[in-house]
């Protein structure tokens, strides 16, 4: 059970992600744009972040730097779900400080798995975003 | 006069004998005394001695001087005081004394007799003085004293004296120099002749004929120039002795004699050493000569023939000598000239040719007629002129002229009827040397403007290009080819483009010589390449259109099918967890669409980006049978389901290509053998050929399942096509995986080509190029 901040704009896919985070008990704080995020990270300092990409205000590369930047936020590993499936947009992502993605359609269940398999890593280190 | 003066001394000695005339004439007067006694002779003696208007002495027998007039003092400076009681010897000269003496005691020993003569006297001041010496010895008290009167005749005397020595001056010359010379009458008659011409004659011929004398000749000599000296002119010459055919070099001079006569002076010296010398060096000069030089005499008759004559002519020195020139060498059309020139030439020694070098035609020995440069000129020989001709074979020159000529006019029509301006500049471009026609088409001005004002044609360019093409222009490399691209305007307002192409010409020690260039219109070009560009602009911007769209329709796509499959997921989820299983086949069916569609969009992307070219591949090292074992086992579960024997052969070796497309090439063939295989075999095999040095990797999969038919094995590889409309719905896939991997495979460089037989099975081979590695890494 963890503290999980979802980044997302589109209802469906809020109501969707949160869903399934319940199911495995996790606790979950919602922001629905980029600049939201970044607030909610340092308020609520999740132990993971799910963020979209393509996101109003600012988008999920944008915010993912700034949370990189803060200090207080720079280890929390995020994890991006973007329909963005062209290879380029995943390496800008990457660059921006993301740990991973999953593609839209997510496939939840592994995408569960793979939040598990983050939050068994922790105490985690920060992570620098890569140059 | 002198012997009146001693009269007059003598006078009072003989006083009844004294001649009245005289003693009126030269002071007698004083003569006059007062009677006629012998006492008053002597005693009147010394008085009128003194006062006598010539130089008078009286002298005692030992010649002291007893008595002198004022005027002898006078001639010789001296006071009379100091000339009395001195002896008269001590005023001649120490040479002259004893013959002084002489004369004195021949006075004395003819007592009354004048005896006179010539003496010098050395005056008080040093200098000579001729004089007439005349005595008369007399009877003066039972002694005798000698009457002596001095004349002066230094005028004449020293005149004579110069003339002697100048003469015997002149004589020296004439007998010292190393010539002969002699001189004659104008009628012939030797006058003089010198001592070496007396030597070499044999004999002294003064006074006979000179050609009967020198020559040994009845009549004048042929070549006598008497005429011309008798006329006042100097003639120099060079003849040759007929005697010993030495050469003399002749100077007649003309002298005129006191009556007025011209007498010739032949002055002759032998130059034969010289001449010699001369004519060796001019043989040797002339027989190393690449040119023909030849001589002519008088006659216009060939008198030296050298061996570069013989080669460029044709004739031998022996048939050339002697023969007349315009018979040997002149074709027939320029006989005339030459016939007409000739005797002109002969008589002035000028003429056209004369001094200059022209151009002419000679006809060689065979009849050929050559081109040859003549030089011509006139030598004056034993007075009589001497053409010498140096002939240079140009036959070469001209006929490289004439290739020169018709090269020339080739390059000439070229570049005047070519639609480019081609233009030649100096080495440093700064001055046209010329500019083809084309140049007043395309500028529409006229050529003249470029040849004097070379910037000219800087003004015709457009304004927004003029900066930058005098900036091009002023700092090209001399040595460099330069290309320049620029608007004009021609007068009527028309603006054209220009291109122009330049090239340095090197000379032989690799510095410019010159440039060269071509200069074409290029307008309507440029209208296309615009045009071009537009249009590859505009191909861009559809291309970034349609990347741009192609890229929001997939993540439009998949946002509403996120929720499509998010949602059968989590009904699945949350009814399973239920223990509600009503539904699970619907919701497999939507999950399984769903799933397909995201198939097809995956596939349409892919597709997308090989046919615009984004596709790039990211070749590794990596180990090609955890590759084809890995394509197995995830193919496994559908090969398990269609109960196949999934083989795949150990290909144990690291190669170097894209490991994703090779997986994703492999996995399309394997899953689709897979696919179409019921209850059967699927076997995977690797071959490598040759992939030591970049050969290629082949990976085979051999199914033994429903095959193909052979008219539809190259539509499987069409897009959005399977064999059969049929088998989409039967056996499922997007009916892009052929197609997409057939289009990688050969992005790589390799192919996937097919074997097969229906209701026996398919084969599929992969291949692409690759390097074997010794170990994984990029």
């Amino acid at each position: 059970m963890a503290r999980i901040l979802v980044v997302e704009d589109d209802a469906d896919n809020q109501e969707l992600v949160i869903r399934f985070l319940k199911h495995e008990r996790h606790e979950v704080v919602l922001a629905p744009d980029g600049l939201a995020g970044v607030r909610a990270a340092q308020e609520h300092l999740p132990e993971l972040i799910l963020m979209d990409l393509g996101l109003p205000v600012l988008d999920g590369w944008e915010a993912a730097q700034l949370i990189r930047k803060n200090s207080a936020t720079a280890h929390i590993p995020i994890i991006a779900l973007t329909a963005h499936a062209l290879s380029e947009e995943v390496t800008r992502a990457v660059e921006s400080g993301i740990n991973d993605y999953e593609l839209k359609p997510v496939v939840y269940q592994r995408l569960m798995k793979k939040i598990e398999r983050f939050l068994s890593l922790a105490p985690e280190a920060p992570v620098a975003p890569r140059a | 006069m002198t012997h009146t003066e001693i009269d007059r001394l003598d006078a009072p000695q003989q006083p009844k004998n004294v001649d009245p005339g005289p003693s009126t004439q030269g002071g007698g007067n004083r003569c006059d005394g007062p009677g006629p006694d012998p006492a008053d002779a002597t005693r009147f003696r010394r008085p009128l001695c003194e006062a006598n208007p010539a130089a008078c002495f009286i002298l005692d027998q030992r010649a002291t001087i007893l008595s002198c007039s004022r005027y002898a003092g006078e001639l010789l400076g001296y006071p009379i005081e100091e000339l009395l009681g001195r002896s008269f010897l001590t005023i001649s000269p120490e040479q002259e004394k004893a013959e002084a003496l002489r004369w004195l005691q021949e006075s004395l020993s003819r007592p009354g007799e004048i005896v006179q003569a010539e003496f010098r006297k050395i005056c008080r001041d040093g200098s000579a003085l001729w004089v007439n010496q005349k005595g008369r010895a007399v009877p003066e008290d039972g002694e005798a004293v000698v009457l002596v009167a001095l004349e002066e005749i230094g005028g004449r005397r020293s005149a004579v004296a110069a003339l002697e020595q100048n003469e015997a001056r002149y004589r020296a010359i004439v007998e010292g120099v190393d010539a002969l010379i002699y001189v004659c009458s104008p009628d012939y008659r030797i006058e003089f002749m010198n001592r070496r011409l007396i030597e070499r004659a044999g004999k002294d011929g003064t006074g006979e004929l000179c050609y009967q004398a020198l020559h040994g000749l009845d009549s004048v000599c042929p070549w006598c120039v008497n005429d011309r000296v008798a006329r006042g002119e100097t003639v120099r010459w060079e003849v040759q002795s007929p005697k010993d055919g030495h050469w003399f070099y002749v100077v007649d001079t003309p002298i005129r004699n006191a009556d007025g006569r011209i007498s010739k002076q032949a002055f002759m010296q032998d130059v034969t050493e010289r001449r010699t010398a001369d004519e060796a060096r001019l043989r040797r000069v002339t027989s190393s000569a690449q040119d023909a030089i030849l001589m002519m005499d008088s006659e216009g008759r060939i008198s030296s023939w050298n061996s570069a004559a013989e080669e460029i002519l044709g004739y031998q020195k022996e048939e050339a000598i002697g023969k007349n020139l315009y018979q040997l060498l002149v074709p027939e059309c320029q006989v005339k000239a030459y016939c007409q020139a000739l005797p002109d030439f002969l008589r002035s020694g000028s003429g056209n040719a004369v001094g200059k070098t022209i151009e002419i035609q000679a006809r060689r020995k065979d009849g050929r007629d050559i081109d040859v440069d003549l030089s011509l000129s006139a030598i004056s020989l034993n007075g009589e002129l001497q053409a010498t001709g140096i002939i240079r074979d140009i036959s070469e020159r001209k006929k490289a002229e004439q290739v020169l000529r018709e090269s020339e006019e080739k390059f000439r029509q070229l570049a005047e009827n070519i639609r480019e301006v081609f233009y030649v500049l100096n080495a440093t471009g700064d001055r046209a040397l010329y500019v083809s026609p084309a140049y007043e088409q395309i500028w529409g001005r006229s050529r003249e403007n470029v040849y004097q004002d070379p910037s000219a044609w800087l003004e015709t360019i457009h304004p927004d290009d003029r900066k930058r093409i005098r900036q091009l222009t002023a700092k090209r490399q001399r040595d460099k080819a330069l290309e320049l691209e620029f608007r004009i305007r021609t007068p009527d307002g028309t603006e054209k483009w220009i291109r122009s192409q330049s090239f340095p010409v090197l000379d032989g020690t690799g510095k410019v010589a010159r440039v060269v260039g071509i200069a074409e219109e290029t307008t309507t070009q440029k209208r296309y390449e615009e045009e071009l560009i537009r249009a590859r602009e505009g191909a861009e911007a559809a291309s970034r259109a349609k990347s741009m769209f192609l890229a929001t329709m997939s993540h439009e796509l998949r946002t509403p099918l996120n929720a499509i499959l998010g949602f059968a997921e989590l009904l699945e989820l949350e009814m399973s967890q239920r223990g509600i299983h009503d539904w699970h086949t619907e919701l497999r069916k939507i999950r399984g669409a769903g799933n397909h569609l995201l198939d097809l969009i995956s596939d349409v992307m892919d597709l997308s980006k090989i046919e615009a070219g984004k596709m790039e591949l990211n070749p590794t090292s990596f180990d090609l049978d955890a590759l084809v074992q890995e394509v197995a086992a995830s193919v496994e579960p559908l090969a398990a389901k269609n109960k196949i024997q999934l083989h795949a052969a150990s290909a144990p070796a690291i190669v170097h290509a894209d490991r994703t497309r090779v997986r994703q090439c492999l996995f399309n063939l394997v899953g689709n053998a897979c696919k179409f295989t019921h209850d059967g075999h699927v076997t995977i095999q690797v071959t490598m050929d040759n992939c030591e040095k970049g050969g290629c990797c082949a990976i085979r999969v051999a199914d033994t399942g429903i095959g193909i038919h052979a008219e539809d094995l190259e539509k499987i590889f069409g897009d959005f096509t399977q064999a059969d409309a049929s088998t989409t719905r039967k056996f499922g896939g997007t009916g892009l995986g052929l197609a997409i991997s057939r289009k990688l495979s050969r992005m790589m460089g390799g192919d996937i080509t097919v074997e097969s037989t229906p209701g026996r099975g398919s084969t599929f081979t992969l291949c692409f190029p690759a390097t074997l590695r010794d170990e994984i890494g990029s």
